[in-house]
């Protein structure tokens, strides 16, 4: 017996050497989402508080899986020890493969002691699977935990149950099972343990149907539920007490339950009943068409039929039982593997439906959106003793009769056979091909990265610098994927710094708020446009110190690629802002020469209100970046509060609509299912008084008439194009009539809302809906079915439609040209403005802008510049009585850039006539083109209109246009993509083109018609008609503008303050304590931090008397950092701490004195057993 | 040869008398149930059902064997799984997705609906498991 367990155990441990295998040459695992650290010392260290400052500037990372303690704590040990990171990942490896086969071997021998080949079998195939390879490529070690604990903790409960195991050893063992290997915290992985869990309960109490077993069972929950929580308090209560007040947030984040569902079927697409069977269905593999070797698996008939052997091999088992004890452990693992199927396969199957409700009415259960991920390892498990039971039968039938008398070594040779076959099925595991896991060309991408030596030189300097001190890291990354790439091959969406020390670093990656991510987009634009005045006040907003440049970045790259660190380069090397501090290979770090003490925490008798963005703001004169900044667009509570209280009040609302897109939307034309006249449509007005019960304020009854017009509409709109229920379309008129009258009346009120924005986009919304609803009647009111009585009745719906136009225009204020920009000011106070414009921020600040208005409306007063301080230009005073300013901004530095630029008629110029500004396209320019080449364009983020006005001579030959780089390929046929609507009419287009080079061309095509459409137009005798020379096509005042979104402030000084920190010194105890010193004062005084805002930061005074969490002194200033303010003033001692860190104090404690009490109590077992 | 065809086709043709006859009412009860599913599908509220054809048919596949206390044995239900397992991998080598997931979806009812049974009928052995 003990020769063949030390043979299977050697087997086990000769497999879980295979990781060495993998990473050759020094090379790493890291990137994508492995969390795999560059100096595991510093990230452990850092995962002991529940603030880090990895991400960005600040994160609470109670989330994020505090409960890794063990996965970390053994890196650390690793590296501790002296071990390299290749080695240390390699050891690691080797102890995460090895250890869910003797988890396995454990279970099946204790189940099965008698059995030869099963425990070996089973623990084989529980090792190495498609599922556990998928985890591999980033080394899940939160996976392979719950995945080791898995067996252990089945095991302890079944024996328990079956009587095998008393009460308390079974939870013990399970509860310390669960508290070293607890997934690292992560409760979606538990769904399978849970499921598994659950089966087992119901099954066994099934089965014996007595008191006794639900007893037990009841015990058994609660007794290792209370073991569990007292050995994972450490992280459980933050993890709780983050959950208590971000899970909502969280899942609205996540989409709510339907973004969870819509995510699960994404996932799933392809993890269908029987790939699941065959052991496949993993997402990757589908989903990305460039795996590593997913279509092996696919394509090559051997694989494919070597698939279905595990479902054939494990279901065959049913076959083969034979007595009690294996009937009942072989059903469990059948209905366990099934129960694992049906939920793996998330939403998508047959069976989906389960999953779906599940998601949609269990609160929580949307965790477990990932659903092949959080549930499959139980098949698995299942597999690995089904399989196992299967196979022990068959070897041992052939032992009996062909091996009897060499049964040893023919049970050896064959289990090495086995082993061998089944490794080689997997044989991706063999070179580690499957962390290559793109083969996309120009996009290929790995975890098998070698780190280059300077990145590490740089980790350890940088961890030996200044807690306190703030990079900015460049180049910036795209906002539109937020990849991080380096050409030495790391790829993921978390920065390279957070793996390598403890510092911050400002970086618009995936992890930084989107309020943050905004500023900083703004800081990279202010720089590379070298307006240093904006740049280094958002620089000292966010506490920069110094500037990482990173010249390895994959910046080339066509997915995700950047601009060129280059182009930082030249400004940092050239601008006496920066000097340079040190050079690691391609990393270089810059300090800003002006600042001299760190900016984290200040303290000033200023304190700023701001309507708008702070990137509006940036460089005002009067704007002192260090103080603190309320925002009252991102904190709509106490605006009053602030207002008064600020000692300057900055207005700096955004151009409504400059770029001239219209943003609200409307309703589309749909089946509405249930007519009127249905006996289900009492459910539809029934629904609807509802909602009109429910809606108590003028926006959501605005938006409740405007649903129920559309709704009746459409109806009517519905009955006459289908012929259905013709009998109701008058009365379903009569009701749209009714409700337009309804929201009339409604609209007539004199105020809609108290912000004037507001209103602005309700009238926006409200046009849309009417123009699509006249749409409707203008197809219904031609439909043969419609009657007077229809018509009289459309025609009335219309006249109250022009009275609902009427007040909507009323509240409208848009931008409707690229000469007059539309703002609106919601005014928090009345009275005395200065008014400012940033020139820099005109469409072509180089022009003279003296020309420049503003009007005001119901204000008589034309405003013109009058002075100019910096970059402001100054307009003067302004006495405003009314809070809801509508103000109008002529920009006279527009110029049309076509005047310029030259024109280009690459086809010829025959059948293309110019007067002035006019073309006129004839039949003698049919599929003729002709271009405007534009040079000197802004790039990046500029954005240009073209504007200009057609109209067509003819029903058959339309007007293209389009934009093109230079140098891009212009095929004749896709020229049909871009034809402009037909119109007799005159008509205005204008497009919005933001160009990517500074070079490019504007077309102007005269329609296009292939050899084949001519042919056929040819036979067509209306067209014949045309003579040549005829007209078809007229182009009036062709412009291009450069878009501009002008900077406009109102500034109100309400107090005098002094320019002072009042912060003598400070001092960074631990990333959630920071100890401050300040001057005693008795006036109303600002704090500032700058880590991110988080409601639990605590401010306390030297007699330990903290402020509450919810009270209205403590803000984020410009919507990220931390502010308090105190309007008695503060005494000369304060400390900061986060709170939550207290909650994983308390659970470390428990969880110590519960270890303690367990080992006190083992010893006394022992002692007394003795 | 002849007289022993002939004689087979009608025994088979009574035997498919006879079953009607002796079960017009569950046919009848069948083939109702098989229409009003169909009639509903359409419907409001029931037409956002995804798969309704399946569960429509898994009821009425579950139903007639209630109906006709269908028994097949335990032996044969696995027989038929691990024949289908061979069909499926089959269609799979010819890219027959559709098919084999359908085959798999039966598969899966069998194997719940067998194990649900032989628990069932085998509760009081299963009891006996340390024995």
């Amino acid at each position: 017996m003990k020769k063949r367990i030390l043979f299977d155990l050697i087997i086990i441990f000769i497999l879980g050497l295979i990781p060495v295998l993998w990473l050759k040459d020094g090379t790493v695992l890291l990137g994508h989402d492995a969390g795999l650290a560059l100096d595991p010392i510093v990230h452990f260290l850092d995962r002991l508080h529940v603030w880090s400052q990895r991400f960005s500037i600040g994160t609470d990372q109670s989330a994020a899986l505090l409960g890794a303690f063990f996965i970390h704590s053994f890196e650390a040990f690793l590296t501790w020890l002296g071990f390299s990171l290749h080695w240390g990942q390699i050891i690691q490896f080797i102890f995460w493969f090895t250890t869910p086969g003797l988890s396995m071997y454990f279970f099946a021998y204790k189940i099965w002691p008698e059995k030869k080949y099963l425990p070996l079998i089973a623990s084989v195939i529980y090792m190495l699977n498609f599922y556990l390879i998928q985890g591999w490529f980033i080394a899940e070690r939160t996976k392979f935990s719950i995945y080791i604990a898995l067996p252990l903790v089945l095991y302890f409960l079944i024996a328990y149950l079956t009587g095998k195991i008393g009460f308390l050893r079974s939870v013990l063992l399970t509860g310390i099972t669960l508290g070293i290997f607890n997934g690292g915290g992560s409760l979606p992985l538990y769904g399978g343990l849970i499921f598994a869990i659950l089966v087992i309960f119901v099954y066994i109490n099934f089965i014996q149907s007595n008191i006794g077993t639900l007893k037990k069972t009841v015990l058994y929950s609660i007794g290792v539920g209370a073991i569990y929580f007292l050995l994972n308090a450490y992280w459980i209560i933050s993890y709780v007490f983050y959950l208590s007040g971000f899970y909502g947030r969280d899942l609205a984040s996540a989409g709510g339950a339907e973004g969870a569902l819509s995510w699960a079927k994404y996932l799933s697409s392809q993890s269908t009943f029987i790939n699941i069977f065959r052991g496949q269905g993993i997402p990757d593999w589908y989903l990305n068409p460039y795996h590593a070797f997913a279509a092996n698996f696919f394509n090559n008939p051997l694989l494919v039929l070597a698939s279905f052997l595990f479902p054939i091999l494990a279901f065959s088992s049913l076959l083969l039982i034979k007595g009690n004890k294996d009937r009942f452990y072989i059903y469990l693992f059948v209905l366990i593997a099934l129960v694992g199927i049906l939920f793996a396969s998330g939403p998508q199957s047959q069976l989906g439906i389960i999953f779906e409700l599940m998601v949609r009415y269990i609160p929580g259960f949307a965790i477990f959106r990932s659903a092949f991920f959080k549930f499959d390892y139980i098949v698995w498990f299942s597999y690995g003793i089904l399989i196992g039971y299967t196979l022990d039968f068959l070897f041992s039938c052939l032992e009996l009769k062909y091996f009897k008398r060499y049964s040893f070594l023919f049970s050896k040779i064959l289990l090495i056979v086995f082993v061998a076959g089944y490794v080689l099925y997997h044989y991706p595991v063999l070179d580690g091909s499957f962390l290559d896991y793109s083969r996309e060309p120009g996009k290929e991408l790995t975890t098998r990265v070698k780190v280059p030596d300077y990145i590490l030189e740089f980790g350890k300097w940088i961890n030996a610098q200044d807690p306190n001190n703030r990079y900015l890291v460049m180049p910036q990354l795209r906002d539109d994927t937020s990849y991080i790439s380096y050409q030495w091959k790391y790829w993921s969406i978390a920065p390279v710094t957070s793996l390598l020390t403890r510092s911050s670093f400002v970086h618009n990656t995936a992890f930084a708020p989107q309020t943050e991510k905004l500023l900083m987009t703004k800081m990279y634009t202010a720089f590379l446009h070298k307006d240093m005045e904006s740049f280094k006040d958002l620089a000292e907003v966010f506490a920069i110190d110094g500037i990482v440049l990173q010249k390895d970045y994959d910046w080339e790259n066509k997915s995700w690629g950047t601009i060129n660190p280059q182009i930082y380069e030249k400004i940092l090397d050239s601008n006496p802002l920066f000097s340079l501090d040190k050079t690691f290979g391609q990393w270089k770090v810059y300090s800003l020469t002006d600042r001299g003490k760190s900016l984290r925490i200040n303290s000033t008798t200023r304190l700023s209100f701001l309507q708008g963005e702070l990137s509006k703001v940036a460089s005002f004169p009067y704007l002192d970046p260090k103080a603190p900044l309320f925002i009252s667009d991102l904190e709509q509570k106490n605006i009053d509060y602030y207002a008064k209280s600020a000692t300057e009040l900055f207005l700096a609302p955004e151009c409504i609509q400059c770029d001239l897109i219209y943003r609200e939307g409307t309703f589309k034309y749909y089946n509405p299912k249930i007519l009127p006249g249905s006996f289900l449509y009492p459910i539809i007005t029934l629904k609807e008084r509802q909602v009109k019960n429910k809606s108590n304020d003028f926006m959501s009854l605005f938006n409740y008439y405007i649903t129920i017009s559309d709704r009746r509409i459409i109806e009517a709109k519905w009955m006459i194009d289908s012929r259905k229920r013709i009998q109701n379309i008058l009365p379903t008129l009569e009701r749209y009539y009714q409700a337009l009258n309804e929201l009339k009346l409604h609209l007539s009120k004199d105020e809609w809302d108290s912000s004037a924005k507001q209103e602005n986009k309700a009238a926006q919304l409200l046009m849309n809906h009417i123009v699509q609803q006249v749409n409707l009647i203008d197809s219904a009111y031609k439909d043969d079915i419609v009657g007077y009585d229809h018509r009289r009745l459309l025609a009335q719906a219309y006249n109250e439609i022009l009275e609902i136009q009427k007040l909507a225009n009323n509240n409208l204020w848009a931008t409707e040209d690229t000469i007059s920009k539309k703002y609106i000011f919601d005014l928090p106070l009345t009275g005395d403005y200065d008014v400012y414009v940033k020139k820099s921020s005109l469409a072509n600040p180089e022009q003279e802008s003296s020309g420049s208005e503003i009007s005001i409306k119901d204000f008589n007063n034309i405003l013109k510049p009058i002075g100019q301080i910096d970059d402001w230009l100054s307009f003067g005073t302004v006495n405003l009585i009314n809070k809801k300013t509508l103000l109008s901004f002529k920009d006279n530095t527009l110029k049309n850039l076509l005047d310029k630029a030259s024109l280009v008629f690459p086809d010829g110029k025959e059948g293309i006539t110019q007067e002035g500004n006019k073309f006129s396209l004839s039949t003698d320019s049919l599929n003729k083109c002709f271009y405007y080449q534009l040079n000197d364009l802004e790039i990046p983020d500029s954005q240009y209109i073209v504007s200009f006005k057609y109209r067509n001579f003819s029903d058959i030959h339309s007007l293209s246009f389009f934009s093109k780089q230079e140098g891009e390929q212009l095929y004749q046929y896709s020229i049909k993509d871009s034809a402009l609507p037909m119109t007799r009419f005159s008509k205005i287009n204008t497009t919005l083109i933001t160009p990517s080079d500074s070079r490019m061309r504007v077309y102007f095509c005269n329609g296009f018609v292939s050899i084949g459409e001519a042919n056929v137009i040819k036979y067509k005798s209306g067209l014949e008609l045309l003579p040549p020379g005829q007209i078809l096509t007229e182009i009036v005042d062709i412009k291009f503008h450069k878009v501009s979104y002008p900077n406009i402030v109102f500034y109100k000084k309400q107090k005098n303050a002094q320019d002072e920190n009042f912060v003598t010194s400070f001092a960074k105890i631990d990333p959630v304590t920071y100890e401050i010193n300040l001057e005693s004062i008795n006036k109303p005084v600002s704090l500032i931090m700058r880590e991110s805002y988080g409601k639990y930061w605590q401010v306390c005074d030297e007699n330990n008397k903290c402020i509450p969490f919810d009270d209205k002194s403590h803000f984020a200033s410009a919507g990220f950092a931390n502010a308090w303010y105190f309007k008695d003033g503060v005494g000369k001692k304060l400390k900061l701490y986060y709170y939550p860190q207290k909650t994983f104090e308390v659970g470390t404690a428990i969880t110590l004195v519960t270890i303690l009490l367990i080992i006190g109590g083992i010893c006394i077992h022992i002692l007394k057993r003795k | 040869m002849h007289t022993y065809i002939k004689k087979k086709i009608i025994d088979t043709t009574d035997r498919i008398i006879a079953f009607f006859k002796e079960n017009l009412a569950q046919i009848i009860f069948l083939v109702f149930l098989l229409q009003f599913l169909l009639a509903v599908k359409p419907l409001p509220y029931i037409n956002l059902i995804n798969n309704f054809e399946f569960y429509s048919i898994a009821l009425l596949l579950f139903l007639s064997m209630v109906i006709f206390r269908v028994i097949i044995p335990y032996k044969r239900i696995i027989q038929i799984v691990l024949v289908l397992f061979a069909v499926a991998a089959l269609f799979s080598l010819f890219e027959q997705i559709p098919v084999s997931d359908l085959i798999g979806f039966i598969i899966f009812v069998l194997l719940l609906l067998v194990v649900g049974r032989q628990m069932l009928r085998e509760k009081n052995d299963l009891k006996k498991i340390n024995e």
